[in-house]
């Protein structure tokens, strides 16, 4: 069973990012197949990012533990997504032309909500293996591992300020982010060992 | 990584000369007997002949498919494919266009006219999208200065007016509130009688297709392309400057001039690069879209900061 859940998460959360790639091969995309491979791939690291922190809700909800196992590979994916959106930025939609690239992160404020929430994420990824979790003790990791949420607030407001019309969508996903992390709070002090 | 692109055979290789000939040929006498049978609207050409302009820009065109593919035209909908998919249901014939206010001749006419009284040329010209992209695009047209001398303006005329239709069951996102409908835009006396300013009939050899702003739209190419209103039925000559319809909706973000401006950035985003669709890659955005030797002198008194 354990096996199951981690290797569906490991194996299932590259899934979108095939699919995508497929759809760009035969040129289903569209006459603008590179903005659609810019704005999905950033849709998807939202999506895993809002599925990876919903899990320790469903556990606040459910208390299955085994939940657990699919956190860290949907986090690592989210990652993958985050920086595949970023690479396609920096790539396509800026022509790998790095004076363009700094004055849009000089300049826009999305740009700069974006990368910063993948700054926050990098750490996070590095330490996705489990050696690292014993180096730095488990304490510690779990400690690390709450840049989640700032990272997640960044890239809903970085979504928010690019969205024209769909902004609904964002946020009511803040309002969710928001109830999540008021249940994770609400574990963290009720768990918190007695002085 | 670029796409790997299955090699595409041209048609002539598909299609033998051989037998393309004599199809046509059939076609020919099919549509001659259409005519016969008195059924010429349907067989109206969609070819439009007009002569080349000596000063069209000598950049690659934007392919057709993205130049059709790739819209805003809110009537149909907000998403950049909605209005190739949506536009089919406009009606553009027959169509006219109401010309009021301060001209000495106020009066309607007719798209048969336009098409047959105007010498058409084929511009082409670069347009810049206030969201940061731009195209190539081969008009034909006439400037619009010519229309505006059959209706004779008045000594107080000083600015234009222009309206799109209003028709929620022809352009079904009318119903909705994104835009106080119709939409508008506005152009000053001088701008409107520019020789660059064009009313745009067709594109690429052809009619305009609806999504483009068929039958017939404005074309302003130092401006943002939100000016260059779309499906016209109505040109108003004013004494006083009309409020255009992203100018009423958002004051702080879209001004009444729009001339591209790389200095002058939009609230959310700069306005330093665009990138050219598809796929020229980024580039660097022109003071008036490059245009400026023609234009930049109608704005030498004006603060392009605060007149953005």
């Amino acid at each position: 069973m354990r096996r199951a859940i981690y290797w569906t998460a490991a194996l299932g959360g590259g899934l979108p990012g095939l699919w995508l790639w497929w759809q760009y091969q035969i040129g289903a995309l569209g006459v603008m197949p590179h903005e659609v491979l810019l704005h999905q791939t950033g849709r998807f690291g939202l999506m895993f990012l809002m599925g990876t922190l919903a899990i320790g809700f469903a556990h606040f909800l459910t208390g299955w533990g085994m939940l657990f196992i699919a956190r860290r590979p949907l986090g690592v994916w989210t990652f993958v997504y985050a920086l595949s959106h970023a690479l396609i930025w920096g790539w396509f939609d800026q022509s790998g032309i790095f004076a363009f690239m700094r004055m849009e992160i000089m300049e826009m404020r999305h740009v700069q909500l974006g990368l910063t929430a993948l700054v926050l994420m990098a750490p996070l990824a590095l330490t996705s293996f489990n050696l690292a979790q014993r180096l730095m003790t488990l304490r510690r990791w779990k400690r690390l591992h709450w840049l989640t949420w700032p990272a997640a607030v960044l890239a809903l407001v970085h979504t928010w300020s690019v969205a024209r019309f769909e902004a609904p969508l964002v946020t009511a996903m803040g309002a969710v982010l928001v109830l999540m992390m008021a249940t994770r709070l609400f574990t963290l002090v009720r768990n918190r060992p007695e002085p | 990584m670029p796409r790997y692109r299955f090699p595409e055979p041209p048609g002539r290789l598909i299609t033998p000369r051989e037998y393309l000939m004599p199809r046509r040929t059939l076609l020919a006498g099919l549509g001659a007997a259409g005519l016969a049978m008195g059924a010429p609207q349907l067989l109206r050409a969609k070819t439009l002949s007009a002569q080349p302009w000596p000063d069209s820009t000598d950049e690659t065109l934007t392919s057709r498919e993205v130049a059709t593919g790739y819209n805003n035209f809110f009537e149909f909908g907000t998403s950049k494919s909605d209005p190739a998919a949506q536009a089919h249901r406009l009606q553009t014939d027959p169509w006219t266009i109401a010309v009021s206010g301060r001209v000495h001749a106020p009066g309607e006419i007719g798209m048969e006219d336009i098409l047959s009284g105007f010498d058409l040329e084929e511009r082409i010209y670069r347009l810049r999208c206030v969201e940061g992209w731009s195209k190539v695009i081969p008009w034909i047209g006439f400037p619009l200065k010519d229309l505006l001398a059959r209706f004779d303006p008045t000594s107080d005329a000083r600015y234009v007016e222009f309206e799109t239709l209003h028709d929620p069951e022809q352009m079904p996102n009318q119903t909705g509130d994104d835009i106080d409908w119709p939409y508008r835009e506005g152009l000053r006396m001088d701008e409107a009688m520019h020789p660059l300013t064009l009313l745009a009939v067709g594109m690429y050899g052809e009619m305009l297709p609806n999504q483009c702003g068929a039958p017939i739209r404005l074309v302003v190419p130092w401006k943002y392309g939100f000016k260059s209103i779309k499906s016209i039925v109505h040109i108003r000559v004013a004494s006083e400057r009309p409020v255009s319809s992203w100018e009423a909706r958002a004051p702080r973000e879209y001004g009444f001039y729009a001339n591209v401006n790389p200095e002058v950035r939009h609230p959310r985003w700069h306005q330093a690069t665009e990138r050219r669709l598809h796929d020229g890659g980024r580039i660097a955005t022109a003071k008036f879209n490059g245009y400026g030797e023609q234009v930049a002198h109608l704005y030498d008194d004006m603060d392009l900061f605060e007149h953005f």
